[in-house]
């Protein structure tokens, strides 16, 4: 503290001030940030678009537009692109349903604990959905189905007699929607925080009544809202992998992602059918989240009043008990029932055997503990979920530190860089990567690089996004005012920033930390024997059938990840994972 | 304290947004001026640049005959042992009261006991002793304002820049801290500049004010002479309400509007103009046809009230009279009320028709 005292006395004194023109750092950043881009983005799209016009197995054969023609013009292949666009809209529609009426509910009603509803929606967004998948086939199969059962046991029905089949597409639609109705939840959830009461309000003492103001006023209002949520829910069900390879590969029906997957790993070399194939799935998925940025972008309107103003709940009287029992159905189906189905499962000695003390085991545990593969399968996802984490917030934080303090030329680009590879599905970047490094110069297939690579890439734009908007909440000021009362740069940094910036990126560990660990659909096109991931893994042992170890598996993954939120509640507080919208 | 000079001073935004148009001013030792201004106008870019926050493209800042800005090079902000007030206080939220305060001290070699009680004596000073264990967000507007003035002062800086530090305050306690500010310069007599669109805030609080527009200086001077011998149209209209009529000067001391009336005033040199302007409460309201004395040492003017606000302290007339165009705005005593359609005489003296520049 005396040393930088000494120099500063100095200040005003020496004849000219310094000449030292600072050295311009903004070219070093732009290379290193554009040699990233091109390494992440650019590289494996181009290569998946270049392989897309050559026949795979005869490369010399040169420029074609046979992928294309075999793509869409076989029966075969075509047939699950059109489910797959079924799926995204089924989905879609029946979470934005879900989802908009009960994030009305925890918004604007007396509803008992509201707060209850709130979490428990926000626990189902972290629950791996091809875990859930795999614990509907316990609770529903068409035998062995635990609902299926008890319902003959009580109505005393033959053993014919099934309710629920989740091995059908409504299975897969019913699936998909409990872990995709959460996206629409928190969109709409934030777009009615963002609306006052008071404009409410206004429309009651203009003479509407309830039902003619939600109409005619609240719901144009969450209208971009509903819209984004309803993109984001048709998008997540689109270029989702875990679900339909659990339950509707099965059902014998292919999606977009399994089919892909299945080009990957067929015999032949499919390289160049697969990046065709892959290529209106970017597009799709590109330009839905395109459209959302569009339509949230000018929500300004929505935002006037902000969150002043007391909110007034309505009264639900007499429906008050029976809409909390219905909005707690889908949290049961999503979370209650799964985790209930997994933790039974994962200590029983045979899966049909019930409830019983003689069905009892640790087996399934000392199985996943004792297994090599498993064991190398735990160590690589949490070093992959630390060095995602790590390597996605860093580059974040630096880019949103940059761009929000405008500290290099084209600084105003800077977001757009970083979060570029947004709306990229996970699966098409999987073979984009796997197209641009598997041969020389850059063999990084087969290591567990490419799959860093991969996590990078996926959850960049969410890191983004959130140390981006921890950042912007601390005002230039606070720095300023630090610099005139005699601190450096450096001294500024460590005395202002970091502190105030800290809980930024903590947030954007955990969020990135979290959905690393059950990564899946990038993951399953780029493992090798070496680099099997938990998720890949649970995917092995279900085409094995190995069920019992799976719920083990299961429960050991849900358990780390709720290590992770407790962790992340303790150090940011409870809002952390709504913090990046 | 320090003397602070600005020579031809010039800040270019983008490629030809002159925010500083090469602008001088001189500051004395513990005075304090005032940067008044619509927004836009440069005032707070002004402030940044002797800060340190940013670059001129031309001309220089000079402190105590030490170039500390010019276009080639720009001492950084901590090297210039100044103070700064920000518009939104910028308290470290992070940072207890008597931390925020003390922060400033180690950089100047204060430390332990010695900062203790500098820390302390400010913070008795601004009325704050009792709230020094607490952390920002438990203050109050007012209160976080007085931690920003004492973290300002404790480090006893040559230079204290405030931008527009009132401007986030309810307006009672804007008032008061107005008389706050003027107090602890009249206390401490640090050379100070503060950044204000407020008129009022700059007339009580300032030495001297000096007014901008457009990224120009239109004119330096103390409160008084600014309010009553406005040297342009801007200055007139922007600081306080006028009465502005165009026409040409007649002969010496008399201006002929050009609807036809005519004004007598001093005779100021021969200086030339096309412009005058007259203060609303420079203007008297008689009674129709009132003895108000000689017509020769001021203006006599008849006309008739077409609007009338009653104010409390005051009346707000429009005049009407022949001549003008325009009617006359005039601040009137509430105790002699003239209602709508009434018939009065005004009566102008000769030196509050002010010829002013037409910028």
């Amino acid at each position: 503290m005396t040393q930088d005292a000494q120099q500063l006395p100095g200040m005003i004194s020496g004849g000219e001030p310094s000449a030292t023109r600072k050295f311009d750092y903004t070219v070093i950043v732009w290379v290193v940030l554009l040699i990233l881009l091109i390494i992440l983005v650019a590289n494996p799209i181009f290569q998946l678009f270049k392989e897309s016009f050559f026949v795979s197995e005869d490369e010399a054969g040169g420029f074609t537009f046979q992928n294309y023609i075999d793509a869409f013009e076989t029966d075969e292949y075509y047939k699950p692109m059109y489910i797959t666009m079924m799926l995204a809209i089924s989905v879609g529609s029946i979470s934005l349903v879900v989802g908009a009426v009960m994030a009305w509910v925890v918004s604007r009603t007396d509803i008992p604990c509201p707060n209850l509803i709130r979490n428990g929606i926000l626990a189902s967004f972290v629950t791996p959905p091809f875990l859930g998948a795999i614990a509907w086939i316990f609770l529903a199969g068409q035998n062995e189905g635990w609902l299926n059962k008890w319902i003959r046991g009580l109505f005393g029905l033959s053993e014919e007699f099934y309710l629920f089949d989740i091995f059908t597409m409504k299975g897969v639609v019913f699936a998909m929607s409990l872990y995709s109705f959460p996206l629409v939840f928190i969109v709409v959830l934030a777009g009615l925080n963002n609306i006052s009461s008071d404009v409410e309000d206004a429309a009651n003492v203009a003479g509407g009544g309830t039902f003619h103001t939600m109409f005619s006023i609240t719901l144009p209002l969450v209208a971009p809202s509903l819209f984004a949520g309803f993109i984001l829910a048709a998008l997540e069900a689109m270029i989702l992998f875990g679900i339909p390879a659990v339950l509707s590969i099965p059902a014998g029906q292919h999606t977009m992602t399994t089919q892909l997957r299945a080009f990957m790993v067929s015999e032949d070399d499919l390289l160049g059918l697969a990046s065709a194939y892959a290529m209106p799935m970017l597009i799709l998925a590109i330009g839905m989240v395109w459209t959302r940025g569009i339509v949230l972008g000018r929500r300004g309107y929505a935002t006037v009043g902000g969150k002043g103003g007391q909110r007034r709940p309505q009264k639900l009287g007499a429906w008050r008990i029976p809409i909390f029992i219905l909005c707690l159905i889908p949290l049961v189906c999503a979370i209650v029932l799964p985790g209930f189905a997994l933790l039974t499962t994962s200590f029983m000695r045979n899966l049909g055997g019930g409830l019983e003390w003689s069905n009892f085991t640790l087996w399934n545990y000392h199985f996943i503990l004792t297994n090599d593969a498993v064991r190398v399968s735990i160590y690589n996802t949490i070093l992959l979920a630390i060095m995602a984490a790590t390597g996605a917030t860093i580059v974040a934080a630096v880019s949103a530190f940059i761009a929000q303090r405008k500290l290099i030329k084209g600084h105003q680009y800077m977001g757009f860089m970083a979060t570029a590879p947004i709306g990229i599905p996970g699966i098409v970047l999987a073979v984009g990567l796997f197209a641009a490094y598997t041969k020389q110069p850059f063999v990084l297939y087969g290591t567990l690089w490419i799959m860093f690579l991969a996590y990078l890439t996926k959850y960049l734009p969410l890191a983004y996004q959130t140390a981006n908007a921890g950042l912007s909440s601390i005002h230039p000021e606070l720095e300023e005012s630090c610099r005139i009362m005699g601190a450096n740069r450096l001294q500024v940094f460590k005395d202002v920033t970091v502190p105030l910036f800290k809980t930024a990126v903590i947030a954007s560990w955990i969020l990135v930390f979290m959905p690393s660990l059950r990564e899946l659909s990038a993951s399953v096109l780029l493992w090798t024997t070496n680099t099997k991931v938990i998720s890949v893994v649970i995917v092995d042992f279900y085409e094995e059938t190995l069920l019992g170890p799976i719920s083990a598996l299961g429960v050991l993954l849900l358990l780390i990840t709720l290590v992770a939120i407790v962790a992340g509640f303790r150090l940011v507080g409870r809002d952390f994972m709504s913090s990046s919208g | 304290m320090a003397v602070l000079d600005l020579k031809g001073l010039l800040k270019i935004f983008g490629t030809d947004v002159r925010a500083v148009d090469e602008i001088d001013l001189h500051i004395e030792h513990g005075e304090l001026i005032s940067l008044l201004g619509p927004s836009g106008c440069g005032k707070t870019t002004t402030l940044r640049l002797v800060a340190g926050f940013i670059d001129p493209n031309a001309g220089e800042i000079v402190m105590d005959g030490e170039v500390v800005s010019n276009a080639n090079s720009v001492i950084p902000p901590e090297r210039r042992n100044m103070s700064m007030i920000f518009q939104s206080y910028a308290i470290w939220p992070h940072k207890t009261v008597s931390q925020n305060v003390g922060y400033g001290l180690k950089f100047r070699g204060i430390t332990g006991a010695e900062a203790d009680k500098r820390v302390k004596s400010l913070l008795s000073v601004v009325q704050m002793d009792h709230l020094g264990a607490r952390y920002p967000s438990e203050l109050s507007g007012g209160q976080q304002q007085r931690v920003a003035l004492a973290r300002a002062l404790v480090v006893e800086p040559a230079v204290l820049l405030l931008d527009e530090p009132l401007s986030n305050l309810d307006a009672n306690l804007r008032e008061e801290m107005r008389f706050e500010i003027r107090r602890l310069h009249d206390e401490f007599h640090i050379t100070s500049i503060y950044v204000t669109h407020d008129q009022a805030e700059a007339m009580v609080t300032s030495d001297r004010i000096c007014v901008m527009n457009s990224g120009k200086i239109e004119q330096v001077g103390k409160p008084s002479d600014i309010y009553d011998i406005p040297a342009t149209k801007f200055v007139a209209e922007f600081v306080g309400v006028t009465n502005s009529i165009r026409g040409k000067i007649g002969a010496p001391g008399l201006f002929e509007a050009s609807d036809g009336a005519k004004f007598m005033m001093n005779a100021d040199g021969g200086k030339a103009g096309e412009l005058v302007s007259i203060r609303p409460h420079r203007i008297q309201v008689h009674p129709e046809n009132a003895d108000v004395g000689g017509a020769d040492a001021q203006n006599v003017i008849d006309g008739e009230v077409t609007r009338g606000y009653y104010f409390g302290s005051t009346v707000d007339y429009l005049v009407k009279v022949p001549g003008l165009e325009e009617p006359l705005r005039v601040i009137g005593d509430p105790h002699q009320f003239f209602g709508v359609g009434s018939k009065v005489r005004l009566t102008i003296e000769k030196a509050a028709v002010i010829l002013v520049s037409d910028s």
